[in-house]
């Protein structure tokens, strides 16, 4: 019942004129940014933080809601015209999605993207309302010695399951451990690495960090690699309306997608790579014509996209619960959050309720205004992609600086923008995952402060991380995460 | 632009490639270095001396220390022996595979004009340094400089401008510009 009226509460509140036209425009806002090529989901909220400033937290979380589900429509449609997938989550949609398009099958692939997306948000968003709350009785039951295991948890899961290897994802994680460091110490108020400047003081912002590893990064990346390459943008032709087989052989792996995508992307090992990547194995193996796959099999659009879009919305349960992100975008929503000294977790719900209502019933409707968007506006999306190169980045620039200066006012914040936009362009050419170094940022202070208290509660005996069995739990999960794939490689060479 | 298509391997190694993950090793390796060599010169206060602010700063610097070294390593291994591809269980990779060399000059336009655009942000003012960014950003991306591009440039930094600071109410510096758009 606490769940229905909080639920009929953010309603009310969502449903109000005002509102409804934030949502609007934060999902139109989301899908406009998140459709150009190289923006994901994360830079998009990054970028489009400074809108929101002025306003109230309610309208901020509104719009949000907006972003994140808009951002995640737009980057798919890029990845399907462009075979530019914006985020990880959207590499596998960009595999079939493209070939489709090329085809001349782009308005079907498109189609069931969107309305898989549909399907599966709204599934998704139900899920989220109702595992929330279950989650936060749990998360109460986590002291600090739970927390900082958590953390652990989600690092090396962020690290070590994706990205080309355990070791090049662990070093990404590593650097952003070592970025969080910087600034003042909050338990004792000592500078730690500030190196005299005082705008270091307070850290460095992961805001600055996102945009310059996403947006510097990319911009760089391009410019280095592929600014005199011909882009290959697939034309949408024909009607959007799927045929009676594309119906046929859609929705089932949108259902099924769904089922894995939402708690996958729950649990604290979250993102978006895993479930999409099982969805379309899941979808080969039951393929009436696997050999399609790789081709433009739409059920490799279908069952992927709801996937994303529904691991898209599992995240939001640790952050809302537990205040925990486990992937990049989650880590820019918990910044978004902490500006307005919103601290995501268990009290959320309780000190904040309405605001966390309002946020997760934007959701449903900015779903649904996405899709009636998205299906008849697809064209106008895919025009946003003619932008040339030049006009692009140049505008990308613009506006990621816009965006950092007003943080804080200050031209530091510029050079630090510069500065990480430059490590994000040797990550990429070096293959470093960048998802790792974000997480690493935002959650290592906070793993710091947790086990600092656990270590004081505790009284000094550090056995307090292995004797609680939660903490106990979560570590040996941990453990695992790093050995177990090199077990299982070794296990694969004894056997040949 | 990215592959979606996983390659394993990654960068080909040629040139630079050969010895980058020595390199990176090395960096990360003097990074975790300093951070413990600079927290171990740290002051701190009385009973802070196990678990005050210096104890996160020595994992992470000894955890990069480690990494570096792996790093450096697996360069060494790569180096002798060709590229070996480590297990992850899910196969994410934006990389492609890189034979021919990098566009130096595009990125050096890029790269300058964000610094020239960080130069006089506050002194020159939002309208024309962020102008210079756009210009420069368009000139290196096509190779050739553009009346249109420029023109373009002016209108997304006006729109740019006045939506914020009129219709968001943000700051932004005014500059030399700042006797006709009133502000600093």
């Amino acid at each position: 019942m606490d769940t229905l009226s909080g639920l009929m509460q953010g309603f009310a509140i969502a449903f109000t004129p005002v509102n409804l036209l934030w949502s609007l425009l934060g999902v139109t806002l989301g899908t406009a940014i998140g459709v150009l090529p190289g923006i994901g989901p994360a830079l998009t909220i990054a970028l489009l933080l400074p809108v929101t400033y002025h306003l109230d937290p309610t309208a901020a979380f509104i719009i949000f809601g907006g972003i994140y589900y808009g951002a995640m429509y737009g980057s798919s449609t890029t990845s399907i015209l462009l075979n530019v997938p914006g985020e990880t989550g959207s590499i596998v949609t960009a595999i079939d999605g493209h070939m489709m398009a090329k085809k001349g099958r782009a308005a079907a692939a498109l189609a069931t993207a969107a309305i898989g997306s549909f399907v599966a948000g709204t599934i998704a968003t139900v899920g989220l309302s109702f595992l929330s709350p279950i989650m936060v009785r749990i998360a109460l039951l986590f002291g600090p010695a739970e927390y900082f295991s958590l953390m652990v948890l989600a690092f090396v899961t962020v690290s070590a399951l994706l990205g080309s290897s355990i070791l090049r994802g662990m070093s990404a994680l590593f650097v952003g451990l070592a970025i969080g460091l910087i600034g003042i110490d909050t338990q004792t108020g000592q500078a730690r690495f500030t190196f005299g400047q005082l705008p270091l003081l307070d850290g460095v912002d992961v805001v600055v960090v996102a945009v310059g590893l996403f947006a510097l990064g990319e911009a760089f990346h391009v410019a280095f690699r592929e600014a005199r390459r011909p882009e290959e943008l697939s034309r949408v032709v024909g009607s959007l309306w799927m045929s009676k087989s594309d119906w046929a052989r859609s929705w089932k792996p949108w259902l099924r997608g769904t089922a894995l995508g939402f708690p996958l992307g729950s649990l604290p090992a979250g993102g978006t790579e895993i479930p999409t990547f099982l969805s379309y194995l899941i979808e080969k193996r039951l393929a009436k014509k696997p050999e399609e796959f790789g081709q433009g099999a739409i059920e490799a659009v279908a069952g992927p996209e709801a996937a994303n879009n529904a691991a898209v919305a599992g995240v939001l349960v640790p952050l809302l619960s537990f205040g925990l992100p486990t992937s990049a975008t989650a880590a820019i929503l918990l910044a978004a959050f902490q500006q307005y000294g919103i601290q995501p977790g268990p009290m959320l719900f309780s000190s904040n309720s309405t605001l966390v209502w309002a946020l997760i019933a934007s959701l449903y409707l900015g779903n649904l205004m996405l899709l009636v968007l998205n299906l008849p506006l697809v064209g106008l999306w895919a025009r946003l992609l003619l932008i040339p190169r030049p006009l692009l980045y140049g505008g990308i620039l613009v506006l990621s600086m816009l965006g950092v200066y007003s943080l804080n006012n200050s031209v530091f914040d510029l050079w630090l923008l510069l500065g990480v936009g430059l490590i994000g362009f040797a990550m990429r050419q070096f293959e470093y995952p960048v998802a790792p170094l974000v997480v690493g940022l935002i959650l290592g202070p906070m793993a710091e402060e947790q086990f600092r208290r656990a270590y004081a509660i505790a009284q000094g005996d550090v056995s307090v991380f292995f004797t609680h069995p939660i903490s106990a739990v979560l570590l040996a999960i941990a453990a695992a995460c790093v050995i177990g794939p090199y077990l299982l490689r070794r296990r694969k060479v004894a056997r040949l | 632009m990215t592959s979606p298509k996983y390659q394993p391997g990654g960068v080909q190694p040629g040139g630079f490639e050969r010895w980058q993950g020595i390199a990176i090793g090395g960096v990360l390796l003097a990074v975790g270095l300093g951070i413990c060599v600079t927290t171990f010169g740290t002051g701190t206060l009385p009973g802070q001396d196990t678990l005050g602010p210096r104890l996160f700063p020595v994992l992470i610097g000894g955890g990069l220390i480690i990494l570096g070294l792996a790093n450096a390593w697996h360069g060494w291994l790569t180096l002798r022996q060709g590229p070996a591809h480590e297990g992850a269980l899910i196969p994410v990779s934006d990389a492609e595979n890189v034979t021919e060399p990098g566009d130096w000059p595009t990125l050096l336009w890029v790269v300058a004009g964000l610094c020239v655009g960080a130069l006089g942000y506050k002194t020159v003012g939002f309208i024309p340094s962020a102008w210079i960014v756009f210009i420069l950003t368009a000139r290196g991306f096509a190779a050739h400089w553009s009346w249109k591009h420029a023109l373009v440039g002016l209108i997304v930094v006006l729109i740019a401008f006045f939506g914020f600071t009129k219709g968001l109410g943000l700051t932004l510096p005014t500059g030399v510009l700042a006797g006709i758009l009133g502000g600093k």
